[in-house]
């Protein structure tokens, strides 16, 4: 096989990406103590498991073109056939003493988004040092296949029109309305008194802190369930948009996210001081973790908001269907409960519901002020970065034939 | 000359459903009454269309209603995908398409909001849409209804804005269909002279028309096509007489 420099290059940092993704991998599904006696296991099975992927890479011929590129396609089935090939591998050459099933999705996780991440990387930093891809030479517009970096590169280029989309349903909400924004800052404040009278003077057997709880799980309950139910007419809605101008239409779903952030940020930042003074929570470190849970989420509902968004166009029923899920999820999500009061063994499929391990997250680092645990960073982990790629690319090998659908 | 735009034995298929199976009622009642059931029946709107158009050339595209004229502006536009054949254009090709005017528009929003929200649905940065404001404003002639609401505005005042807009994108390859046939003498007079000026600064023109006066003050060549096949292509002259002779030999619409 001819193998270019560049690609030699890509090869071996994908190698090296994939062995730091094990190791990683056995040190998220490992505590301290256990991850010392585990790490030989991982270090033994290493390099069959790089083997496996790089091998598995090649014959998706990820290395073949003489660009960085990587297509969805390519990066989800190779990644899986490689991690499907390594297990295969390492039974057979080391047993399954000390082999981790929770450390290999983890890896496939990691492996996945840092293949994609340092391309994508790439690409816009290329795209913005004026390097781009030879473009004035012709190019057959019927076989071109969107790519992850390419999508995101042109999604950032559109950020203005995601900005203009957000301004927009933003100025139509408080248009005619006196108060304006100040109702978005409003409603918050009624709520945390109606529940705190509800709670202290009515319904007393409510434990200590459970106002705090309900309220912090409500929001960001709401924040997803209404995304998600927006995203749903996001593509349907603007059909003639989508027959006459040409450009990213993930932008649509990805839009309404961003509006559903904003009235979501504007009510945290009433319900958090506030909260946290009648309940005498004081800041504390693991509140740090809040943006980068959040940025989970937002990720998770994207993915959410392009399936969705691309099922209705297909399928209308998706949104009847989607109300019925909505509320069977609210009741499978520790929002009015905390996971601590479950059974033990409802604890962790609770914890496995998709939108589990974010709430669950905001609890601890707001209310008990303890780090996340592992289970909980390695579920939210899974969700939003698995989601957000399924949604990706459901929605990219669609894209094209949504406007017939209309 | 390089080419612009080079279509080799372009196919499009579209699948017309019948009973749309969109709704899962509907698939459920197909199981047990087969006249309920979705039947689906594919309709070729375009077939083995090869053209090449260069640069700086004005090309119309005319036919009978459904011989595949908006489709090929489609394909070109890059909104459907072609089922079959080759496309070619430049990856860096900038295409404004005017297929339909005003579209995004939003009625709540001032004209001055949705001339902000419409560049940026054409891909526009923000200080290139404040850098054309100016001009589109003064070409439409709104200057004065720029802060009012656009549900107030009639429906010749919203088409104006619409143009304006487009006409102010500055693409390399302009798609136009036929959108300002529905606007008054006057309005039509500004467009051509437009379109024109667009013709002289070399721009690619694509021109989807029914009006034989718009095609002969615009266009250079001709393009005839029928039940989605390409029957004709060269001088307007000889292809508005193939056209007509289509069209049964009745006068065309001027």
């Amino acid at each position: 096989m001819n193998v270019s420099a560049v690609q030699l290059r890509g090869l071996l940092l994908d190698t090296a990406i994939g062995a730091a993704c094990y190791v990683l991998a056995y040190r998220l599904r490992f505590a301290a103590p256990e991850f010392q006696r585990f790490l030989p296991y991982a270090l033994a099975t290493l390099p069959t498991v790089v083997i496996a992927h790089a091998l598995a890479l090649l014959a998706c011929r990820v290395y073949r073109p003489a660009t960085l590129r990587i297509t969805l396609r390519q990066l989800v089935i190779g990644t899986l056939a490689g991690g499907a090939l390594a297990a295969l591998l390492v039974w057979q050459l080391h047993g399954l003493e000390g082999v981790s099933r929770a450390a290999f999705s983890a890896n496939w996780l990691l492996l996945t988004s840092s293949l994609a991440g340092w391309r994508i990387g790439v690409t816009l930093w290329r795209e913005r040092r004026g390097q781009p891809p030879p473009a004035h030479d012709l190019v057959d517009r019927a076989a071109e296949r969107p790519t992850l970096g390419g999508t995101i590169a042109s999604l950032i280029r559109h950020r203005e029109l995601i900005k203009n989309l957000v301004l927009k349903d933003l100025k139509l909400k408080y248009r005619g309305s006196v108060l304006g924004v100040v109702w978005s800052l409003l409603s918050p404040m009624v709520m945390i008194t109606v529940f705190t009278i509800a709670f202290t003077y009515v319904i007393r057997t409510a434990a200590d802190g459970f106002v705090f709880l309900l309220l912090l799980g409500l929001v960001s309950w709401n924040f997803f369930a209404q995304s998600a139910s927006m995203s749903t007419g996001a593509i349907i809605d603007s059909g003639s948009l989508m027959k006459s101008v040409s450009f990213p239409r993930a932008i649509l779903p990805i839009a309404i996210v961003v509006f559903n952030l904003t009235q979501y940020l504007l009510t945290m930042t009433v319900y958090l001081p506030v909260m946290m003074i009648t309940h005498d929570v004081t800041p504390s470190w693991p509140m740090l973790l809040y943006p980068l849970f959040l940025g989970l989420q937002v990720l998770f509902t994207i993915g959410v908001a392009l399936l969705l968004a691309a099922g209705t166009a297909f399928f209308r029923d998706v949104r009847h269907l989607l109300d019925i899920g909505l509320s069977a999820l609210f009741w499978m999500t520790p929002i009015v409960y905390t996971l601590s009061q479950v059974p033990e063994k409802l604890r962790l499929p609770l914890l496995l519901s998709p939108l589990s391990p974010f709430i669950v997250a905001y609890q601890q680092i707001f209310f008990f002020q303890q780090w996340p645990a592992v289970t909980v960073w390695a579920v939210g982990l899974a969700y939003s970065i698995g989601v957000f790629l399924l949604g990706t690319w459901v929605f990219l090998t669609v894209e094209d034939q949504l406007a017939e659908q209309l | 000359m390089t080419p612009a735009i080079v279509a080799e034995n372009l196919s499009k298929r579209f699948v017309l459903r019948h009973n749309r199976a969109g709704e899962l009622k509907v698939r459920f009642l197909g199981l047990f009454d087969g006249r309920k059931r979705e039947t689906r029946e594919e309709f070729w709107a375009l077939q083995g269309v090869s053209a090449t158009i260069a640069h700086g050339e004005a090309v119309a595209v005319v036919g009978r209603n459904g011989s595949g004229k908006s489709t090929f502006l489609k394909l070109v536009a890059g909104l459907y995908r072609p089922t079959g054949g080759r496309l070619l254009m430049a990856r860096d090709a900038r295409i404004g398409t005017m297929i339909e005017l005003g579209v995004g528009f939003h009625g709540e929003l001032t004209g001055q909001e949705n001339v902000m929200l419409n560049t940026s649905i054409h891909g526009l940065r923000r200080e290139q849409a404040e850098a054309i404001y100016p001009a589109i404003v003064e070409y439409s002639g709104l200057a004065h209804f720029m802060d009012v609401p656009i549900k107030n505005y009639s429906s010749g005042m919203h088409m104006r804005l619409g143009f304006a807009i487009a006409a102010h994108l500055d693409p390399d390859i302009l798609l136009l269909d036929e959108v300002f046939a529905v606007g008054d003498a006057e309005f039509q007079g500004q467009c051509i002279r437009t379109i024109n000026q667009f013709r002289a600064r070399g721009k690619t023109i694509l021109f989807v028309s029914h009006s034989a006066v718009a095609v002969r003050a615009v266009c250079d060549r001709v393009l005839v096509l029928e039940h989605g096949r390409l029957m004709f292509d060269g001088p307007v002259d000889r292809g508005l007489e193939h056209y007509e002779q289509l069209v049964g030999g009745g006068p065309l619409r001027t």
